[in-house]
This record gives C-alpha cells, structure tokens and sequence, in this order.
C-alpha cells in the first residue's frame, strides 16, 4: 500500500455536460481496488461529495465551457492542475449541445424554455482547449473506460498514454464485420470517423454516427460526395456530419464548405 | 480406360466426392487440429473454425479476410513483465490449426510471409510456432472472383507446390452426375489424410479437365495487370497526377491494408494492469495507412495521404520485388473490393505504368 501522500492525487470536475463519461469511473468495479492503491481521488464529486481542495496531479475534465461560470471554473481547475486532461466530446469539441454554435441562441431560449431571460450562456458551446491550455484528451461520446484507465496507469508509469490514429473501420476489420457501406449502401461514419469504440454500431448493423470524432486525416470531401453517390440529400448529409461530434473542425468545415446552412430559428 | 474404384486409397492422386470433405476434416480432427474453413455468413466468405466439412462453403472465394491471423494475429502478447520481482515471461505456444478451403493466392500469400518472419538471419518465434505445423487442404479455384487478378501475378487459380491435399472441382462429366473432384497428394502428411478415403484413382483426363478449368478460370478474370517491368515502371511513376486522383478520394480508412494476406508491419506497446504489477508486451497489426505509422522523433515521414496511399500500393507492386524477389500483391482483389472509395491497385497499377 502506497502512503497517501505518494499517490497520484486525482480529481474529475464536470461542466456542461451529461456525465455520461464520468460514469465509467464508477464503472471501475474490481478496478477501483487496486487504483485506490496508487491514486487517490481527492474530488469527484459524482462519487463522493467529501471533497478536497487542489492542487490535483491529475485533473479529468468532462464537459464543454458554455457560459461565464464555465470560463472561471475552468481557469481555476487549470490553476489547480498539473495534468489536465479533457474527457469526451463535451470538453474536445463543446459536445452535442454544440449544435447552438450554428442556430441564434435568442431564438433557441424561447423555444425551449418558459422564461428565456432566465438562462446565462453563451452562443455557444466550446471545447475548454478553447479557454486553457491541456494537456491531453480523452475522445468518445462518451469515453471508453479501457481509455481511462490506460490514461491514469501511463501517467502513474510517466509514459505517454496509447493514442492511435486508427479507423472504425479498422475495428470493423478485426471483428470481421461485413462493410455496410460496401455490401449495403449505407452512408457509415466509419470511413471519417477514430476508433475506440470497438465498432458498437456497425456490429448490429447500424452505420457509424462518428461519436469518437474526425479519424486522424479523415477525407471529408470524399465521405460527403460517398453520401450523395448513396443518394443522400444535402440537408441529410448536414444532418449527419451534425448528430453528435457537430462542432469538430473536419466535420464542421466540411458542412460550412458544401452543405446550404439551416435556415437560422 | 476402365476406372479402378477404390474403397479405401493409399494415399495416392484420385477423384472423389464431396462426402470425402467431411471425412478429411474428421481426419484433421482426430489428428488434433483446429480446421478453419469459409463459411459463409451475411453472402460473404469468414475463416471460422469448422464443426464438420458440412459448414464449409466452395463458394466463397477467399474468404473475407485472409486466413492470416491463424500464423499472425492481429494482437499478440511477446512477454510478460512482473513489476515486483522484475522477471520476464514468455510463453509461446505451437497451435495446431489447419486450413481447409485455403486459395492458391493465400498459400502465395503465406509463403511471403515465411520469407518475412523465418527467411533472415533472425527469425521471428512466435511465428514460427504457429507455422510449423499447419497443414493445408488447397482448393484451386474454378470461379474467379470479379477482383481476382491471381493469374496477372502468378498466384493462381491453381498451385503446384506446398500443398498437402489439393483439391479441384472437376464439375459433373456432360452437366449432370455426380459432382467430382481431384483429389492430389502433395506430402506425406495429405497422404496420410487421403489413406482410407473413397474414390477412383485418378487417370491422365482427370488431370486434362483440371487443367482446362484453371485455363478457362484464368481468362476468365476481369482484372489484369502486366507484371513485365512493373517495378521500373511504378518507381517511374512516382510523381504521375493519378496519384492525386486517387488521393481526393480514399478516406485513409487503411481497409484495403487490413484485409491484405501479405501486409506484415506490426506495432509494438505496452499493457499494464491498475495493479501495476504486470506489464504485457504486445504487439499488432498497424499499417503504413495509419498517420502514426510514419511519426516519429521530430516528424513524420509520412505527413500526406498520398504518400500513405502511394507507400501501399508501391510496396506491393514495386519494392517488395526488391526486398523478395517477387511482388507481395498476391491478385486477391480484398483491398479491391472491401475499399468503399472503389480504390482499384490493379487499375492504379494499370495508369501508372501507362497501359490504361
Ligand atoms: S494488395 Fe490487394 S490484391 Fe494485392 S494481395 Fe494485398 S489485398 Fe490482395
Ligand atoms: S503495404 Fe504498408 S502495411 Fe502493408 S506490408 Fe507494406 S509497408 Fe507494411
Ligand atoms: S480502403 Fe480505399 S479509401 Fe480506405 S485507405 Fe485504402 S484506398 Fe483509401
């Protein structure tokens, strides 16, 4: 047993966000025993709401920066932090909430809510790189457990975590899934699209929805003119390079370049 | 010429029916093996283990993905590292699988690779485990598949050499009766599978009618690609505007490497459990596709799709005739079909050398 104070004291805030990718934390079942050996988890407050003060070794961050409160929050984890590490679409990219990054805010409020001037935010929703400087991610919507764990062993070895510029496509191939976009026509992510999921989708059949974000080199271009070849519309290709990784600069642009914008409200 | 009918072979050349698929897969079985044939599952050919012969699908070509992971598997762990008392470990296991069903464009394929791990001065043990023995039941094709280019790079449809059974679709004698095979011996070890089999000894006609159908298989390819000169030719075309072509549309998905029997390059990590007591070396698949492939120390090597693409498609058509002496694109077409931008190297190959 390690003495307290030679652990990696660790810590895991949240910000706009669903949680979901602090959940696979509390997923860490037989885990957790040994990680208790080597870290310890000063504050995380969806686990435990005893929590301590920084400075942190290691500070997980779920969740994009979507109003003032974010931005002062954010710069207080970073102070805090020696490693700070953004997890999940929601601190990559700004997450699916994203999506007001491309409609007017104003119009939105009063869609949504009963007394729109009660809400405080931004227009828009932005990963924390955008804020602070990181020092590494963790991509996925939501974030693979095997991911986290690899990234707080590395850090307690002092190497650099695994990170791979791998396809869906390639997660496809090791489990011997037939392509869809090849056997059936169906316009998958999976081509544009990082792996780490393990293929989830097109295992059952479902084409790729592109959660873990843009692939390393991804060649939108040729996915968007795949699309119409497959007889998509171009509100339907917007529509998928905007379900969930919407505000990604590949996927992003890409909607910018060819795709008529949706008409604002 | 008068048939002799044999009930139990010695173990020499005969015709035979397809009952005897499954009597050759008991065989292997009883023998200790794990026979892994196509079987075909969503319209399309998968290496699985076979319970009985009776699973095993004629109509898929290849399969796929090759049979590769049976000698390398896309993951593998070299030795283990025990933290605390700073002990290594390793342990390689000989398998025993057997292929029933392989391609003459796979067998190529695998002898490519036997250059690769066990032809040098250091010869890679794990795979050598795995390669010592595994006997192959080959099945020279009768059907070309619409991307096999087997006979362009002298790989097929049929093999003469380093198989253990051999076995060709002779068809029904005038369309109708019984379906018929040829059956051929090609070591000691496929004569001890033939032992005990049924059939009728093979006669010079047998051998005529397979030949004719590997010919008419042969013409029969729609993709072709003139081998004469090709190295000089692609390490001329370096710089041809195709390249960019092609570039606009491939994803960089890296499929058309992945599903490749020859693609041999490996990545090398680490795995350490929380309790960090034990660290795995392993090693996988990765290919020159992926941008990592080329990063290294102050750059990447590597930095454009193009250069990936053209790394790929040039190792196959042009260094590996430098590296081994022969092409390491075995004409099996899965980097045709399964590429979903339709990237076709037999046409890249086709352009860049100038005959399309
Ligand atoms: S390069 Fe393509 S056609 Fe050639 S052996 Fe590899 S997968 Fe088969
Ligand atoms: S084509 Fe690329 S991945 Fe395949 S063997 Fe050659 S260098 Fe390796
Ligand atoms: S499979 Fe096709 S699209 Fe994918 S990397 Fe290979 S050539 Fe490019």
């Amino acid at each position: 047993m390690t003495a307290q104070a030679d652990k990696l004291k660790m810590a895991v805030f949240k910000f706009t966000s669903c949680s979901g990718c602090q959940t696979p934390f509390l997923n860490m079942e037989t885990e957790i025993l040994d990680l208790a050996d080597h870290v310890d988890i000063a504050c995380f407050a969806m686990a435990s709401s005893a929590t301590r003060p920084g400075p942190y070794d290691l500070t997980f961050v779920e969740g994009g920066i979507s109003c003032e409160e974010d931005v002062r929050r954010i710069n207080m984890v970073r102070q805090e932090s020696k490693i700070l590490v953004g997890i999940g679409n929601c601190a990559v990219y700004g997450g699916p909430q994203a999506l007001r990054n491309f409609m007017s805010l104003e119009d939105l409020k009063r869609t949504v809510y009963p007394q729109p001037d009660l809400i405080h935010c931004f227009p828009t929703c932005k990963g924390i790189a955008d804020y602070v400087p990181v020092d590494g991610f963790v991509n996925g919507c939501p974030v693979d457990q095997g991911h986290l764990q690899d990234y707080i062993v590395s850090v307690l070895l002092g190497k650099s975590p695994e990170v791979s510029s791998r396809s869906v496509c390639l997660e496809c191939k090791m489990k011997e899934n037939i392509c869809l976009i090849v056997a059936e026509g169906v316009a998958c992510m999976g081509v544009v699209t990082g792996a780490g999921c393990g293929a989830l989708c097109p295992s059952f059949d479902r084409g790729c929805y592109g959660c873990f974000g843009p692939s390393a080199d991804p060649n939108l271009n040729s996915f968007a003119n795949l699309c119409r070849e497959l007889g998509l519309t171009e509100d339907e290709i917007n529509r998928k390079l905007r379900c969930i990784v919407n505000n990604a600069k590949a996927f992003r642009e890409e909607v910018e370049r060819h795709v008529p914008q949706p008409v604002k409200g | 010429m008068p048939r002799k009918v044999m009930q139990g072979l010695a173990g020499e050349d005969a015709v035979v029916e397809r009952t005897v698929f499954n009597d050759i897969v008991t065989g292997l079985q009883e023998r200790g093996y794990t026979v892994y044939g196509t079987v075909n599952e969503k319209g399309a050919g998968i290496f699985r283990p076979l319970g009985d012969a009776g699973e095993f699908s004629l109509r898929c070509t290849g399969g796929t993905m090759p049979p590769k992971d049976l000698w390398y598997p896309p993951f593998e762990t070299l030795f283990t590292y025990d933290r605390q008392t700073g002990e290594f470990h390793t342990d390689i296991e000989e398998t025993r699988h057997a292929v029933f069903g392989i391609r003459p464009c796979d067998v190529h394929a695998l002898l490519a690779l036997d250059e690769v791990f066990l032809g040098g001065e250091y010869q890679d043990p794990y795979y050598r485990a795995r390669r010592v023995d595994l006997p192959l039941i080959v099945f020279n094709c009768v059907e070309a598949g619409d991307t096999c280019f087997c006979s362009s790079m002298g790989t097929g449809p049929g093999l003469d050499h380093d198989y253990d059974l051999l076995i060709t679709d002779l068809g029904r004698s005038n369309g109708e009766g019984s379906e018929r095979f040829l059956l051929e011996v090609g070591s000691s070890r496929g004569g001890e599978l033939a032992r005990g089999l049924r059939g009728e000894a093979a006669v010079d006609e047998d051998y005529q009618v397979k030949k004719r159908r590997l010919q008419e298989t042969a013409a029969g390819e729609r993709i072709t690609l003139n081998t004469g000169d090709l190295p000089r030719l692609m390490h001329n075309g370096h710089d041809h505007p195709y390249w960019r072509e092609v570039t606009d549309k491939c994803f960089g998905c890296a499929n058309c490497t992945s599903v490749c029997p020859t693609c041999y390059c490996a990545d090398i990590f680490d795995e350490t459990d929380f309790s960090l007591r034990e660290t795995r070396r392993k090693r996988r698949w990765s290919w020159c596709f992926l941008v990592e492939f080329g990063a290294v120390h102050g750059g990447n090597f590597r930095e454009e799709r193009i250069d990936r693409l053209r790394q790929f498609m040039q190792h196959k058509l042009n260094f590996s005739m430098g590296q081994y002496g022969f092409f390491h694109c075995v004409g099996c077409g899965r980097c045709i079909v399964w590429c979903p931008a339709n990237i076709d190297i037999a046409q890249t190959g086709r352009v860049i050398r100038g005959d399309a």
